[in-house]
C-alpha cells in the first residue's frame, strides 16, 4: 500500500492536501464559532460598566424594618449567586437639608455612609468621620463656604409622619476630594454638585456635594434612610461554560433567599440578564452565519473529495483487475484501493486539524479581541471524527463501481462510456435547489436546506451546464473539422471525451459561486455595518457641548464655518418615554455637506428650510399704534345698554355695563424661550370705533415678535364677526412695517372652534387689515419668521391624535410645538426609526434653552478637522463633553458578533478557490496519462506535437472558463436571494437602518476576475505539464 | 455434460503418462456473444476442445476469431453464453463468484497481453509474485516460495529490481512468474511473446517448457507467430469461433466437430466454396471429397 501510495506521490500529494483542507474546515468552524463566542463574552462584559454588571440590593427603612444596616440586605443574595461576586459594598443614605451659610435658604443634599469610604477618598484636611454625626465635605464647599473644622449642622431627619421630627447634629471633621474608582464608586458621585443652583419649589438655591458619615450616624431616628448593597461582578468567573447557570442563578435572584435573613421589599438589580441576552443574541447569529458559510465549504469539499476519490479509483482499474485477476474477491479488490487511498487520506486529516488550530491561533492573534483563551472543544475532535467519516463514504461511494464491474469489464483500458442523459443525482441536484430558490426568494424556506441551498444551486447549474456542454463540445468539434480548424476541433472532440468535464464545470462552478457569494456577503456587510455607523453617528465626526443655547451656538459654530459645509449645530430633544418621537434639529442647508444621509429614499430637506422672513426683534418700552375695529355679535346676545350709556344691547341676563371687551395682544418670545403676551388694546365687542395701542414691552434684553393675538374675553357672546385695522403698529413710535401679506403666517383654526377664522385682506399704507371670526377663546396670527405648523420628516409611527397635518412634537426649547409630515422616512441620523426631523434655525428663532433632554451637538464633516473645531468651540467658551465618529462607531460594529462571523466569508471564499483549483490539478494528475497517451496516438497520426499541447491548454481553459461562468451566475443570484439569512445586526437598541442587502456588482465582479484568473492559471500551468508529456513513448503504457 | 463424464475424459489422457499435476480443459459446444449497444457479437460459436493435463497447447487463428476469448473463459473471467468449460474437476460455467476468486487464486494462472498488465508497477518482482500469493494461501492453497518461483522462471538474480529497470523480456518473465505465483494447473498466456526480441522471445518459450515439464502445468498460450507454433507440440486454430483445425508435431489436421461437420483447411476453401455441393468417397479407406461435376467427367 505504502508503495502504491509512494508511486503516485503528486496524487497522493494532492489527497492528502485536500483531506487536511477539508479537515482544516470541519474543525476550523466549531474552533473559531467557539472563538468568537469567547470574543463576544469579552467583549460584552469589559464593554458594560461595573456598575452594569454588579449586583445591587436596595431597601429603605421603614415600618416593617426600621433600623437595619445595609450589611443586611446580604440576605437577600442567596448563596449560590454570592458566589458569581466580590465583597459587597455597603451604603446608606438620606436626605438632608442645611443651610450652608447664615441668611440663605436651606439647600438639599445628601448624607451617605459607605463602607471603607475614607479609604477612596482623599482627606484634604481632618479625619476621617468615626463617631455618630461626624461628617466629611467637599473641599470644594468648605472652601466655598468657609467652613471650619469642627463647624456644625442642625438638619431634620426625614420620617414618615406628619408630626415633629427629629433633628440631628452633624459636624465637620474633615473635607474630601473624591479618588476615582469605578470599581469603588460605581454610579455613586458624592461630589460635582458645589458651585451650581438648582430649583427648589420656584427659587433657586446652591446645591451642595454630600456629606459623608459613618454607618453608625444612620441610628434609628433615621427611619427613612436607603440602604444598598452593590456586590461587583467576578469577571474571571464568567465565561460560556457557565453562562447558562449564571441566567439560571440571576432568574432566581431574590426569590431563593433563606427565611429569616434580608429585608422583605427589597429590590434585587443588575443588568447582567441583558448582556446575557446580547451575548446569546451574538452567539445566535454566529449560529446561523458560521454555519451558512461553512456549510457551503463542506458541501463543496464533500462533493470535491467524492470526484476526486471517484478519479483516483478511476486510475486504479487495472489494479482492482489484477487484484480480481489474481483471485481476489471483489470485496478483497475493493479494500486494496480503499485502503490505499484511506492511508492516503488519513494521513492529511491530523494535518487538517493542526492547520485548523494554527488558522484558530493566527484569528486569536490578529483578529479577535485579547484574552479570548485557546481552547479544542470536545466537539472539533467530533468534527474530525465527522470529516473522517465523510472522507471514509466518500471513498466507499468511489471504490463501489470498480467492486461490481466484473473481471472482464475492469480489463478493459477505458471504461465504458456512461449514458449523456440526466441521471438522478442532476434531477435530485436540480430539484433541491429550485426547492430552495422558491423557498428563499418567497421567505418560506429555513434550516439546513436553506443554508446550503447556495450551494445546491451553483451545484445543479454545474452539472446541467456540463451535460449540455458534451453535445455542443461535440457539435463544435464536428463544425471545426468540416472547416479544416484543427486546433479548436481537436479542443472540442477532447471536451467532449473527457470524462473531466463534468467533474471541473461542476466543482469550478460551485467554487466560483461560495467565492463570488462570499466576498459580496463581506462588502455588502461592511456596506450595512458603515450604513449603521454613519445612522448612528449622524456625521463623520460629532461634538457633543455643553451649550444649551441652539441660538448662541448657532451663532458660534457660523463664526467658526460661515459656510456651513464644515460644521453644522445639531440639538436632540428626546422625551421622557423612549417610544415617544424625539426631534432632531438641523440646519438643513448644511445637511447634505456635513452628515451622512441613511440608505434608502433621499430626504426631501428643501421644504424644511427656514422662511425668507426675517425674526423681528423687538427693543423698547411701549408697543404703540392705532386700532380700528368694525365688529358684530349675533343679535340677542347683548342687552340693551340704559339711556346715556353707549348704544349696545347687552346679553339676556346680563346687566348693562357689565360685556367684556376684546383684547388684542402681542406676542413675544424673550431670549431664554419664553412666550409672554402682553395686552396693547381693548375693543368693544360690537359697533365701530378706533383707538390707540399702548402697551408695555416689557422686554429689558429684546423680544422676538411671535405674533398677534385677539381675545374674545366675553363669556355670554358666541361669537365676534368683523374686521380690525391696525396701523403703524411698532415700539415707541416706531413703526415696524408688519403690514405686508407675508409677514404673517395663514391662520389655522383650532380644532376646538372650527369657525374660527382670521384672514389679512388688502389695505394701504402701513396698516394691517384683518377679517375675523371669533367663536372660542383667541384667535392668534404667527408672524412669519416661524411656520405656524413646522415641517418636518417624520419616522416611525405617527404620534398620537396627530396627523400628517398635524402632530405633537417638543421643540429645541422644550417647548410643545405643531409639526406637519413633510416626508416620512425609515431612518433619521442618531435617532433611528422614531423622530422627527426639522429644520434647526427654524427653531432656533423661537429662542430658549435646550431641556435637560435634549443634546446640542456640532456636526462636522472632516474628521480631520474635528480638533480644529473643537479648539475653536472652547476657545469661545462652549464645552466639549463627548466626541464621536463614524470610525470609532465602525470598530464597534467591526467587534459585533455577525461581523466577526461573516469574516469567516475570506476564508470560505478563499478556500473555494483553492479547493477549485486542486480539482483541477488533481483531475490533471490523475488523467495526464491517458490523456497523453490518446494525444501521442494522434502525433503518431501526423498532428503536429505544438498543435496538440496547444488543444489541451484550450481544453484545460475552457474547462475553467464556462464553470467561472456558471459559477459567477449562481454566485450573483445566492447573493440576491439568500443575504436575508445573514443576520448583520446583533442589536436594536441603537439606531439601525434599513438593511440594503442588494448584490455589490464590484464585489462579484471582482472575486470572480480573481477565482477566474486563479483557476485558469492552475489549469493553464497543468495542462502545460501535461502536454509536455505528450512522447510516442506513452502509446505502449498500460498502467 | 455432467461432470463424471467429463473427469472421464480426463482420465484417459492422463494414461498419456505427462504430469500429473496439470489440469484437463474441457469444453463442448462453448458459445460466447458479446452483446453490445444496438447488436451481439458471437465470439464463439460452438467449440468443442480438448486439452489433455500436462499438454502444451498453442491457440492460433486471426484477429477476432475468437482465441482471447477462449482463454479469458479458460480462466474463469467471464461465463460462456452456453455450452460448457471444464478445467479439471471445475464446471467454470456454473461456479458461484466466490468459487470462480478461489479458482483463479489457486488453479490457474494468467498472463495477459503486454507484461506490464500483468504486474503492479510499484513492486518489485518478488513482490508481485507475493501479491499473487496472498490470495492463493487465503484459498488455503500451499504455494512455492516466490524465490522458487523466480528460480523456475530464470529471474532470480533480478527479484528486487524495480520494474521499470527490467528489460522487455525479463520484464515477460516476471509476469509469468506472478502468473505461476500459486503453481497453477494451468497457465494460460495470451500472447506471451508478443512484442519481444527473438532472444527473448525464445526465453519465454523455453521458460514455459520448463514450468510444463518440472510441474507438469498444463499450458495454453495465444499466439500470432508461426515460429513460436512451430515449436509447440499442439496447436489449434480457431476460426470464425470454431475450432478450425489443429497441429500436431508439424502436421496440420482438420478436426471433426461433435456433431460431423468438417471445417476445410484455409487452403481447401477456394477449392469448395461456400453452397459448393460435395461427394465423398471412401476407396481403401482413403476418404475423398470430389466438387460436383468433376468427379462424374472423371468417372
Amino acid at each position: 500500500m505504502w508503495a502504491a501510495i509512494r508511486y503516485r506521490r503528486a496524487q497522493a500529494g494532492v489527497l492528502v492536501l485536500l483531506s487536511a483542507l477539508i479537515a482544516t474546515c470541519a474543525v476550523f468552524a466549531p474552533l473559531y464559532q467557539r472563538a468568537l463566542e469567547q470574543a463576544l463574552l469579552r467583549s460584552s462584559i469589559s464593554s458594560a460598566s461595573i456598575a452594569d454588571t454588579a449586583l445591587v440590593v436596595r431597601a429603605g427603612r421603614g415600618t416593617a424594618n426600621p433600623s437595619f444596616a445595609s450589611a443586611a440586605l446580604s440576605g437577600n443574595v442567596p448563596a449560590s449567586v454570592q458566589v458569581l461576586y466580590g465583597d459587597p459594598i455597603g451604603q446608606m443614605s438620606d436626605a438632608i437639608s442645611i443651610v450652608p451659610k447664615a441668611g440663605l435658604k436651606h439647600s438639599p443634599g445628601d448624607l451617605v455612609a459607605r463602607d471603607q469610604v475614607c479609604q477612596h477618598l482623599k482627606i484634604t484636611t481632618g479625619t476621617c468621620p468615626k463617631a455618630v454625626g461626624e461628617v466629611l465635605v467637599s473641599a470644594k464647599d468648605m472652601a466655598a463656604w468657609k467652613w471650619p473644622l469642627g463647624k456644625t449642622f442642625d438638619t431634620t431627619v426625614p420620617g414618615l409622619g406628619q408630626g415633629e421630627k427629629p433633628t440631628a447634629t452633624l459636624k465637620v471633621v474633615g473635607a474630601y476630594e473624591v479618588v476615582p474608582d469605578e470599581g469603588y464608586w460605581l454610579r455613586t458621585q458624592l461630589d460635582g454638585k458645589s458651585g451650581s443652583l438648582i430649583d427648589v419649589g420656584l427659587e433657586q438655591v446652591p446645591a451642595i456635594d454630600d456629606f459623608v458619615t459613618p454607618e453608625a450616624t444612620f441610628t434609628k431616628d433615621w427611619s427613612v434612610a436607603q440602604a444598598t448593597l452593590t456586590l461587583p461582578l467576578r469577571r474571571d468567573l464568567f465565561t460560556l461554560g457557565n453562562l447558562q447557570q449564571i441566567s439560571d442563578v440571576l432568574a432566581a435572584k431574590g426569590g431563593n433567599r433563606a427565611a429569616g435573613q434580608g429585608i422583605d421589599g427589597a429590590l434585587v438589580e443588575t443588568q447582567l440578564p441583558t448582556i446575557i441576552d446580547g451575548i446569546r443574541v451574538g452567539q445566535h447569529q454566529l449560529r446561523v452565519i458560521v454555519p451558512l458559510l461553512m456549510a457551503q465549504l463542506g458541501l463543496l469539499a464533500a462533493a470535491i473529495l467524492l470526484l476526486v476519490a471517484q478519479a483516483a479509483v478511476e486510475q486504479r482499474r487495472p489494479e482492482v483487475a489484477l487484484a480480481r485477476l489474481r483471485g481476489r474477491s471483489r470485496e478483497g479488490a475493493g479494500r486494496i484501493v480503499m485502503g490505499e487511498l484511506a492511508a492516503t487520506v488519513a494521513i492529511g486529516l491530523p494535518i487538517g486539524f493542526l492547520l485548523a488550530l494554527l488558522l484558530t491561533t493566527l484569528v486569536r492573534w490578529f483578529l479577535l479581541p485579547e484574552g479570548v483563551p485557546f481552547e479544542v472543544p470536545w466537539y472539533s475532535v467530533l468534527a474530525l471524527a465527522a470529516s473522517a467519516v465523510v472522507c471514509a463514504v466518500a471513498i466507499w461511494l468511489a471504490a463501489r463501481p470498480v467492486q461490481r464491474l466484473t473481471v472482464s469489464a475492469l480489463l478493459r483500458r477505458v471504461s465504458r462510456e456512461r449514458a449523456r442523459a440526466f441521471g438522478i443525482v442532476d434531477i435530485l441536484a436540480v430539484a433541491l435547489a429550485a426547492f430552495g430558490l422558491i423557498g428563499l426568494a418567497t421567505g418560506t424556506l429555513g434550516g439546513p436546506l436553506a443554508l446550503v441551498t447556495p450551494t445546491l444551486i451553483a451545484l445543479a447549474a454545474g452539472l446541467v451546464a456540463s451535460r449540455l456542454a458534451v453535445p455542443v463540445a461535440g457539435a463544435s468539434g464536428r463544425a471545426n473539422l468540416r472547416r479544416g480548424r484543427i486546433g479548436p476541433a481537436l479542443t472540442a472532440f477532447g471536451l467532449e471525451r473527457r470524462p473531466t468535464l463534468r467533474k471541473v464545470v461542476t466543482v469550478v462552478s460551485v467554487a466560483v459561486a461560495l467565492t463570488v457569494f462570499a466576498a459580496n456577503a463581506l462588502v455588502v456587510g461592511d456596506r450595512n455595518w458603515t450604513a449603521r455607523a454613519q445612522v448612528q453617528t449622524g456625521a463623520p465626526a460629532v461634538i457633543d457641548t455643553d451649550s444649551r443655547n441652539p441660538a448662541s451656538l448657532l451663532a458660534t459654530v457660523r463664526a467658526i464655518d460661515p459656510t456651513g459645509t464644515k460644521a453644522s449645530p445639531v440639538a436632540i430633544v428626546r422625551r421622557t418615554d423612549q417610544k415617544s418621537t424625539a426631534t432632531m434639529a438641523v440646519v438643513t442647508r448644511d445637511f447634505e455637506e456635513t452628515s451622512f444621509a441613511p440608505p434608502g429614499e433621499p430626504y426631501r430637506l428643501g421644504a424644511l428650510a427656514p422662511p425668507d422672513i426675517a425674526p423681528v426683534q423687538l427693543r423698547g418700552t411701549r408697543v404703540t399704534g392705532r386700532i380700528a375695529w368694525n365688529l358684530t355679535t349675533p343679535e340677542g346676545q347683548l342687552a340693551q345698554r340704559p339711556t346715556g350709556q353707549s348704544g349696545a344691547p347687552l346679553p339676556p341676563g346680563v346687566g348693562p355695563g357689565s360685556e367684556e371687551p376684546s383684547e388684542l395682544r402681542i406676542s413675544v418670545t424673550t431670549p431664554q424661550g419664553q412666550r409672554l403676551t402682553r395686552v396693547i388694546g381693548q375693543v368693544p365687542l360690537q359697533g365701530k370705533g378706533s383707538a390707540e395701542l399702548k402697551g408695555l414691552l416689557l422686554c429689558p434684553d429684546g423680544c422676538r415678535l411671535d405674533g398677534l393675538e385677539f381675545r374674545k374675553t366675553d363669556q355670554q357672546a358666541s361669537e365676534v364677526s368683523g374686521t380690525l385695522s391696525i396701523t403703524g403698529l411698532g415700539i415707541d413710535g416706531k413703526s415696524l412695517d408688519l403690514a405686508a401679506p407675508n409677514q404673517w403666517n395663514p391662520f389655522v383654526a383650532p380644532a376646538t372652534s372650527s369657525g374660527d377664522a382670521l384672514k389679512q385682506v388688502p389695505a394701504t399704507g402701513d396698516t394691517l387689515a384683518l377679517e375675523l371670526v371669533s367663536t372660542g377663546f383667541a384667535l392668534e396670527l404667527s408672524h412669519a419668521d416661524v411656520p405656524a405648523v413646522v415641517p418636518g420628516l417624520l419616522a416611525g409611527p405617527m404620534p398620537p391624535g396627530g396627523s400628517a397635518q398635524g402632530f405633537d412634537a417638543v421643540g429645541i426649547n422644550g417647548a410643545p410645538l405643531t409639526a406637519a409630515v413633510q416626508q416620512t422616512v425609515d431612518t433619521l441620523p442618531v435617532l433611528g426609526g422614531q423622530g422627527v426631523l426639522v429644520d434647526y434655525e427654524t427653531l432656533a428663532r423661537l429662542g430658549g434653552r435646550l431641556p435637560d433632554s435634549g443634546t446640542l451637538s456640532v456636526w462636522v464633516s472632516d474628521p480631520a478637522r474635528a480638533d480644529a473645531v473643537a479648539q475653536s468651540l472652547t476657545t469661545q467658551g462652549v464645552g466639549v463633553l463627548a466626541r464621536h465618529s463614524v470610525a470609532t462607531a465602525k470598530d464597534r460594529l467591526d467587534e459585533s458578533a455577525s461581523a466577526w462571523g461573516l469574516r469567516l466569508a475570506a476564508f470560505t471564499g478563499a478556500m473555494g478557490v483553492l479547493l477549485a483549483a486542486l480539482v483541477v490539478l488533481v483531475m490533471t494528475v490523475t488523467g495526464w496519462r491517458v490523456v497523453a497517451r490518446d494525444l501521442a496516438a494522434l502525433h503518431m497520426s501526423g498532428v503536429p506535437l505544438k498543435e496538440l499541447r496547444r488543444s489541451l491548454v484550450r481544453e484545460q481553459v475552457v474547462l475553467v472558463l464556462v464553470g467561472t461562468v456558471v459559477g459567477v451566475i449562481c454566485g450573483a443570484v445566492s447573493s440576491f436571494i439568500a443575504m436575508p439569512l445573514i443576520p448583520l445586526f446583533d442589536s436594536a437598541s441603537d439606531p439601525v437602518p434599513a438593511l440594503e442587502l442588494a448584490p455589490d456588482t464590484l464585489a462579484i465582479v471582482g472575486a470572480a476576475v480573481v477565482a477566474g484568473l486563479v483557476l485558469v492559471a492552475v489549469g493553464w500551468l497543468a495542462a502545460v505539464g501535461a502536454g509536455r508529456r505528450i512522447t510516442l513513448r506513452r502509446i505502449r503504457e498500460s498502467l | 455434460m455432467s461432470t463424471s463424464a467429463l473427469t472421464g475424459v480426463s482420465g484417459s489422457s492422463e494414461s498419456r503418462g505427462t504430469s500429473s499435476r496439470g489440469l484437463r480443459v474441457t469444453t463442448r459446444g462453448l458459445v460466447h456473444i458479446y452483446r453490445a449497444e444496438g447488436h451481439d457479437v458471437a465470439a464463439l460459436s460452438g467449440v468443442d476442445l480438448t486439452v489433455h493435463p500436462g499438454e502444451v497447447v498453442g491457440l492460433l487463428g486471426p484477429s477476432g476469431a475468437g482465441k482471447s476469448t477462449l482463454l479469458t473463459l479458460f480462466g474463469g473471467l467471464m461465463r460462456p453464453s452456453a455450452g460448457r468449460v471444464l478445467v479439471g474437476e471445475h464446471e467454470l460455467s456454473t461456479m458461484s463468484e466466490a468459487d470462480l476468486d478461489r479458482f483463479r487464486a489457486a488453479e490457474v494462472g494468467l498472463v495477459l497481453q503486454g507484461a506490464t498488465r500483468n504486474l503492479l508497477p510499484y513492486l518489485t518482482a518478488r513482490q508481485n509474485v507475493e501479491f499473487a500469493q496472498s490470495s492463493a494461501r487465503k484459498a488455503g492453497r500451499e504455494v512455492p516460495p516466490p524465490g522458487e518461483v523466480l528460480e523456475l522462471v530464470g529471474l532470480h538474480h533480478a527479484a528486487t529490481a524495480p520494474l521499470d529497470s527490467l528489460p522487455p523480456g525479463q520484464l515477460q518473465l516476471a509476469a509469468l512468474a506472478v502468473a505461476l505465483a500459486s503453481r497453477p494447473g494451468l497457465l494460460l498466456g495470451d500472447e506471451p511473446t508478443s512484442q519481444l526480441h527473438h532472444s527473448s522471445r525464445d526465453l519465454v518459450l523455453d521458460t514455459l517448457h520448463r514450468v510444463n515439464q518440472e510441474w507438469g502445468t498444463t499450458v495454453v498460450v495465444v499466439t500470432h507467430d508461426p515460429e513460436v507454433a512451430a515449436r509447440l507440440p499442439r496447436t489449434v486454430t480457431i476460426r470464425d469461433g470454431r475450432v478450425g483445425g489443429e497441429g500436431r508435431s508439424g502436421e496440420a489436421y482438420a478436426v471433426v466437430s461433435a456433431d460431423g461437420s468438417l471445417p476445410l483447411p484455409p487452403a481447401a476453401v477456394g477449392a469448395f466454396p461456400p453452397g459448393a455441393l460435395v461427394r465423398v468417397h471412401e476407396v481403401d479407406g482413403v476418404w475423398t471429397l470430389i466438387p460436383q461435376g468433376r468427379g462424374e467427367t472423371d468417372e
